[in-house]
């Protein structure tokens, strides 16, 4: 007996640990509890909450709940584009100026009224800080503030559908007094100069229906509902974004009622849910995508840049099957997927074809196959991964003698390699701020992601120049029909023999007690989630 | 710095009488050690500099791509920010300068993730990685010890036979691996220890005082708080606790068993001296100092080998917070979380070996 002694000394400890920890959590819950809602979510990679720095997934549930922008979409209906800060706007025919009016009921979260001059300084900064998102504001030429209550955005060149990039988060409106008062600035050096990122990262300054309380990096952020919102949709006093790092705790958490909701859990995990009735499960696919590309130049890869080898590579893709790799994926049926304007249908979908794929290979001198690389990361973020993806191309395309070497890398290496257009194939998971036909610009000749594929007006191969050409007139086209036809063919013509294909959706799935009311409606592919739509029982 | 178990010889009649002769020499000589240790520090710690810097310059990843994104890193006004921001546009040998010089001014950098200053982030994370490397150091005692003792002293039997797997498998196990079960059957199929995180969700922090949340807890008069932190740091230090436990068990057996056979344990038994008090004064005295020797080795372990089960689990002490920047390419945190782990390391190590001196001054000879 007395061997055990010790041994029984540390499991009363910890039974002990463990017991008092349950009783105190019953005991300090009490009410707060049905007016807090705790979402369990990875922080790993997450923060700053700085809406002009931040461009990772869980920025966009923050940046909706804290602030707003001058316009939003209609729930999941991506055609229509309506009032938010601003109530009215128009486009000027030479589709470079955009005039808002805004709505004079709008005010921060101090109570003060929502200027023009808010927007226009907001706008600026989000440029000049040169952060990871500054990039959407590069196409601005200038942005000016007639009087308080008018905004007028002027951009270098000629994109009608750059009116939707005003509902994406990053273009937040911040309240330019609080804001200035710790460290912000809109100044052109503002990279360098501006030190509000860690305040705003544990505070906020906008017009939302939530404010940042706390944040503790890696570990917790925590939001109260905002008592001077000037539309008081908020139900829940507070909102906790608590760090659990794995699916299966997410889970485990969620069925005790430690977490109220969660995101982004696996096919294996999913699954079972839907039959539990105390479990609800909403989703859709993602703005994150999986995409397959092919070099153009002659001198990173000759067989592959030759017409009839990637009208081939089209054919030998087993399309179906990589829609079915995980639970929730969708199959893309061309560039631009389905649940957006001018999406390729799936009656337009490409079929696998291995002995026209072979056929091919053979007119181009090819029958005995040839020897390629196919870059891609090994990022484990996404269910399934960019090398589960990689992996079913390589055994697709080795049906038709096409040896492929996967070169598998941390995302930040493999991004510098793909960066220096150094791949001959890559595959990549790639996304767009907000979901519009035009996003295929940076694919077309001469975009950035073109570049790198080597495809651009010197070297427009054979389909090159009709693409710019069209899109050319897609991005000017104010007849909202013939844009995205425009856009539509476009991304259909490239299902032939395009450097790209558009491969699959990368699900975005959330879980949450069955007595969250409104789940189904607060989600969706720009904002991802709007906490300000649930509710609890 | 102390890199190996010290096993003193056993105390018999020949070591006892070299003893006094030789004390003042001794005490000479333990004194130059730690003084050399001392002086030799800031060069070790230089070297681990300079190796940290070069790993993060010579890695095949721009760190402006990991930072702006696929998309961010098309905005060549942002890549030149970024790179003037982090001196990434001057030349390597003027990059480790600033570096140093802005490290002896007490700046840690910014973090390229969360814009923060590293200094703020690793002040909040170390108090946890504090907490947690001191419970499952007492944990690991509590198995360790106890266990090692008993081996010993029943040497052959059914316990020694066990204490002997479960030390094999303690010591082979890789922690990732124990972190996962204990997370799938302690937490998630029976519900017996709190899941991932410090801290109950509806329980709102104590003020941070000493930054250990145990402690500032009852501070501020929150046992139920305490309690909590308590509960949530059960898994991390049980998985923690039983990997370091296995290699104590097995030092303190090893040592007791040379113990028992010893000259002064025939004189104790000779003299008639109960069994428990010749095993738990006598013999065990004598492996204190090996065991102490494995306490310093073992804290600086918790330090730095604790980055995957802190991952795991969810604690946000520093090893997460490490794991967290190395996939992000933030280099100044790995570097300056590093840089804490090797001091940390170092100074737990100086204060066991000056510690030494105190269990038995013996020891001082073999300095």
């Amino acid at each position: 007996m007395r061997r055990v002694i010790p041994l029984l000394a540390i499991a009363t400890l910890l039974v002990a640990a463990g017991g008092c920890g349950n009783d105190s959590k019953s005991g300090d819950a009490g009410d707060a509890r049905s007016k807090t809602l705790v979402y369990g979510v990875n922080l790993k990679s997450q923060g700053p909450w700085d809406p002009h720095v931040g461009a990772v997934g869980l920025d966009r549930v923050v940046n909706r709940a804290a602030y707003d922008t001058l316009v939003a979409y209609a729930g999941t209906d991506y055609a229509k584009v309506v009032p938010d800060l601003a109530k009215e706007w128009t486009v000027a025919p030479d589709a470079k100026t955009f005039t808002f009016t805004l709505d004079p009921a709008a005010t921060f979260a101090t109570g003060r009224t929502v200027t023009a001059e808010d927007v226009r300084w907001s706008f600026t900064r989000l440029k000049n800080l040169a952060g990871p998102p500054s990039y959407l504001a590069g196409p601005i030429e200038s942005v000016t503030a007639p009087d308080p209550a008018t905004v007028v955005v002027t951009l270098k060149s000629p994109d009608v559908s750059f009116l939707r990039q005003f509902v994406d988060g990053n273009f937040s409106v911040l309240d330019k007094e609080t804001a200035t008062a710790n460290g912000a600035t809109d100044a052109a050096d503002a990279a360098k100069t501006d030190t509000a990122t860690n305040w705003l990262s544990a505070n906020s300054a906008g017009s939302g229906p939530y404010k940042i309380e706390s944040w503790s990096a890696g570990s917790r952020l925590v939001m109260v509902k905002n008592p001077k919102a000037w539309r008081p949709t908020a139900f829940f006093e507070k909102i906790i974004l608590q760090d659990v790092p794995t699916p299966d705790a997410q889970l485990a958490a969620l069925k005790r009622g430690e977490i109220d909701l969660t995101q982004a859990l696996g096919k294996s995990l999913l699954e079972p849910l839907e039959s539990e009735s105390r479990l609800q499960v909403a989703g859709s696919p993602g703005l994150t995508w999986f995409l397959l590309g092919m070099t153009r130049a002659p001198k990173t890869d000759p067989n592959l840049a030759k017409q009839q080898v990637q009208e081939a590579i089209h054919h030998a893709l087993d399309y179906e099957g990589i829609g079915q790799l995980a639970a929730g994926v969708q199959q893309w049926y061309g560039m631009i997927p389905p649940f957006i304007p001018g999406g390729v249908a799936e009656q337009e979908a490409p079929k696998q074809d291995v002995d026209k794929a072979k056929q091919l290979l053979a007119a181009a001198g090819l029958s005995g196959g040839f020897d390629t690389e196919l870059c891609t990361t090994t990022s484990t973020d996404h269910q399934p991964s960019a090398l589960d993806l990689a992996q079913k191309v390589q055994a697709d395309l080795k049906n038709v003698g096409i040896r492929v070497k996967i070169d598998g890398q941390e995302n930040s290496a493999f991004l510098t390699k793909y960066r220096a257009a150094e791949c001959k194939m890559v595959l990549t998971i790639d996304g767009p701020a907000f979901p519009d036909p035009s996003h295929i610009v940076p694919y077309l000749p001469d975009g950035a992601r073109a570049l790198r594929m080597g495809w651009s007006s010197e070297n427009p191969g054979w389909d090159g120049a009709g693409y710019s050409a069209a899109a050319k007139e897609a991005l000017t086209q104010t007849d909202e029909t013939r844009r995205v036809q425009l856009w539509h063919d476009i991304a259909a013509g490239m299902n032939t023999d395009g450097p790209w294909v558009g491969l699959a959706s990368v699900p975005y799935s959330f879980a949450a007690d069955a007595r969250i009311k409104g789940l189904d409606q607060a989600t969706n592919q720009v904002t991802l989630l709007d906490i300000a739509a649930l509710r609890r029982d | 710095m102390t890199d190996q178990v010290v096993t003193p010889a056993p105390p018999d009649g020949a070591a006892a009488d070299t003893r006094r002769p030789l004390r003042r020499g001794r005490r000479g000589g333990r004194r130059r050690s730690i003084t050399r240790r001392l002086v030799t520090l800031p060069f070790l710690l230089l070297g681990m500099t300079l190796l940290m810097f070069l790993i993060s310059r010579f890695l095949p990843a721009d760190p402006a791509v990991a930072f702006l994104g696929n998309n961010g890193a098309d905005n060549q006004q942002a890549v030149d920010a970024f790179n003037a921001k982090y001196g990434l546009d001057r030349p390597l040998w003027e990059q480790y300068w600033i570096y140093l010089d802005r490290l002896l001014h007490g700046d840690l950098g910014t973090s390229i993730s969360t814009s923060r200053p590293v200094a703020d982030e690793l002040a909040a994370a170390f108090p946890a990685t504090l907490e947690l490397a001191v419970a499952a150091l007492l944990v690991s005692l509590l198995i360790g010890i106890p266990l090692g003792i008993l081996a010993a002293a029943r040497r052959s039997s059914l316990l020694d036979r066990l204490t002997g797997g479960f030390t094999l498998l303690g010591v082979s196990m890789p922690p990732f691996v124990l972190a996962l079960l204990a997370l799938q059957v302690l937490y998630l199929r029976l519900g017996w220890v709190a899941g991932p995180g410090r801290l109950d969700p509806f329980l709102d922090p104590p003020p941070t005082v000493t930054g250990v949340m145990t402690v500032d807890a009852l501070l501020a008069g929150q046992p139920a708080v305490a309690l909590d932190v308590l509960h949530h740091l059960v898994l991390p230090a049980v998985v923690l606790g039983i990997i370091h436990g296995a290699f104590f068990a097995r030092v303190v057996r090893s040592t007791m068993v040379d113990a028992l056979r010893g000259d002064f344990v025939r004189t104790a038994r000779g003299k008639g001296l109960p069994g428990r008090l010749i095993v738990g004064r006598h013999a065990f005295r004598f492996a204190l100092i090996p065991t102490l020797s494995l306490v310093g080795l073992t804290f600086g372990e918790l330090f730095a080998g604790a980055i995957t089960v802190e991952t795991i689990t969810g604690w946000p002490g520093v090893g997460r917070y490490m794991y967290n920047a190395a996939t992000k390419l933030d280099f100044p945190a790995v570097m300056a979380g590093t840089l804490l782990i090797g001091v940390a390391y170092v100074l737990v190590n100086l204060v066991v070996d000056l510690l030494y001196g105190v269990a038995d001054p013996r020891v001082e000879e073999a300095s």
